[in-house]
């Protein structure tokens, strides 16, 4: 059976847990709904071959098939796959977007207007934390890791394969090769990357098993987790954070440049409403942050989200230090 | 198992209405999804209670693809 859903309208978030930011995603599940496997990554805005191809995704599709001729005896690797409580049944139920929408699109009206997107339900939960000066969690900032994350690169055209290892990286320690298929990762059966960013997405151990087909062998591994090893997950591609720069920059675009220190080139600056909140606070492009309330060590502008938005509430201003051209410059940047 | 081309065309009209639309207004885009998804007669559209129940009743399995069209 095939179902095609094109609003978040009244979706079943006890259900659809997916990434949000994703413009295209896909489930694949039994009629009692099991869910057998997950598909739709990204992490680039433009580039989406980068992450998923129509091959990939026939294989994964095929595994999920194979999944439910199998069914019930493997409810063992699947269970790990299922939703988790969620605090909303519904995107409605969240205060920010309570009231507003319809069940469905009004296709005799504002049709396009009438859509509640998907994106929308990560904004959402995340106001619900920001309207009540509470700490955004990580997993809520940083959603959906990419195995790139623990320093596995899966190739686009297969269902979890291993085209690419970072040296150094936990993944490397843990003793992956390329070409390794990932079965099983945290005891689930895996048919995509997306179902590798669903374990890592939940993560709560420093450690996670693994089991890949290397040649006609299965191989035993484990990952260990380092710690603070979401953050380093780069969120600047996704739909949402337009509005988490909204909360925490004033709508300021930064720019990473490496080094030793603190050095977040404004690389656009905000210019209507709460995203020119920047601007009206005295920041210009090519200014470079080079102090954060007394912090002068190097982070990207995600990071930066995650020190501000855990740290500092609305109504907060936090005082920054910029460099432009030869003077240095202290300004005060609002939390919103 | 559903033969390759048709895993193949699946994938495909999930993805064309956006492609295919690109310079139509968003509303058009919907209406114009809807319009062709429907008409192809092989997907359940916006109402996935009743692909639920016809997974049920059929014992076949659901593919559930979520797409933004606007």
């Amino acid at each position: 059976m095939c179902v095609r859903l094109v609003q978040a309208n009244d979706l079943d978030l006890t259900l659809f847990q997916f990434d949000y930011d994703l413009t295209f995603a896909a489930f694949f599940m039994n009629a009692d709904r099991t869910i057998y496997g997950r598909f739709g990554s990204r992490s680039d805005q433009k580039q989406a071959e980068k992450d998923i191809s129509l091959e990939g995704f026939q294989k994964t599709l095929a595994a999920a098939l194979d999944l439910h001729k199998s069914y019930p005896k493997n409810k063992g690797i699947l269970a790990g796959k299922q939703p988790r409580p969620v605090t909303m049944k519904r995107p409605e139920e969240y205060p920010s977007l309570a009231g507003k929408y319809k069940p469905t699109i009004d296709y005799e009206g504002k049709v396009a207007a009438s859509c509640l997107h998907c994106h929308q339900v990560r904004e959402a939960e995340r106001l619900a934390y920001r309207s009540q000066n509470k700490p955004i969690p990580d997993a809520v900032l940083y959603p959906w890791p990419m195995p790139s994350l623990i320093g596995l690169t899966l190739g686009p055209q297969e269902k979890a394969k291993v085209i690419q290892i970072a040296p150094g990286s936990p993944a490397a320690r843990a003793g992956f090769r390329r070409a390794d298929e990932i079965l099983l990762l945290d005891g689930q059966a895996i048919i995509s990357t997306a179902d590798v960013q669903w374990v890592l997405q939940n993560a709560s151990a420093d450690s996670l098993k693994a089991v890949v087909l290397r040649g006609p062998n299965s191989v035993n591994l484990e990952i260990a987790l380092p710690q603070d090893w979401r953050v380093k997950n780069d969120i600047a591609w996704r739909a949402t954070t337009w509005d988490l720069r909204r909360m925490a920059t004033g709508g300021l675009v930064l720019k990473h440049d490496p080094g030793t220190n603190l050095a977040l080139r404004v690389d656009y600056v905000g210019q209507y409403n709460e995203h020119a909140a920047g601007k009206r606070a005295g920041f210009k492009k090519d200014d470079v942050i080079v102090q954060v309330d007394g912090e002068t060590r190097p982070m990207s502008e995600s990071e930066l989200f995650r020190f501000l938005l855990q740290n500092k509430f609305k109504g907060d201003k936090v005082p920054i230090t910029v460099t432009r051209g030869s003077e240095k410059v202290e300004l005060a940047l609002p939390m919103q | 198992m559903r033969p390759p081309a048709m895993t193949r065309i699946a994938f495909l009209l999930a993805l064309l209405p956006v492609f295919a639309f690109a310079a139509e207004s968003r509303d058009t885009k919907v209406i114009n999804d809807r319009t062709d998804v429907m008409s192809d007669g092989r997907w359940i559209y916006n109402d996935f209670p009743k692909g639920l129940a016809e997974a049920q009743r059929t014992g076949k399995p659901l593919l559930v693809v979520l797409r933004c069209v606007p």
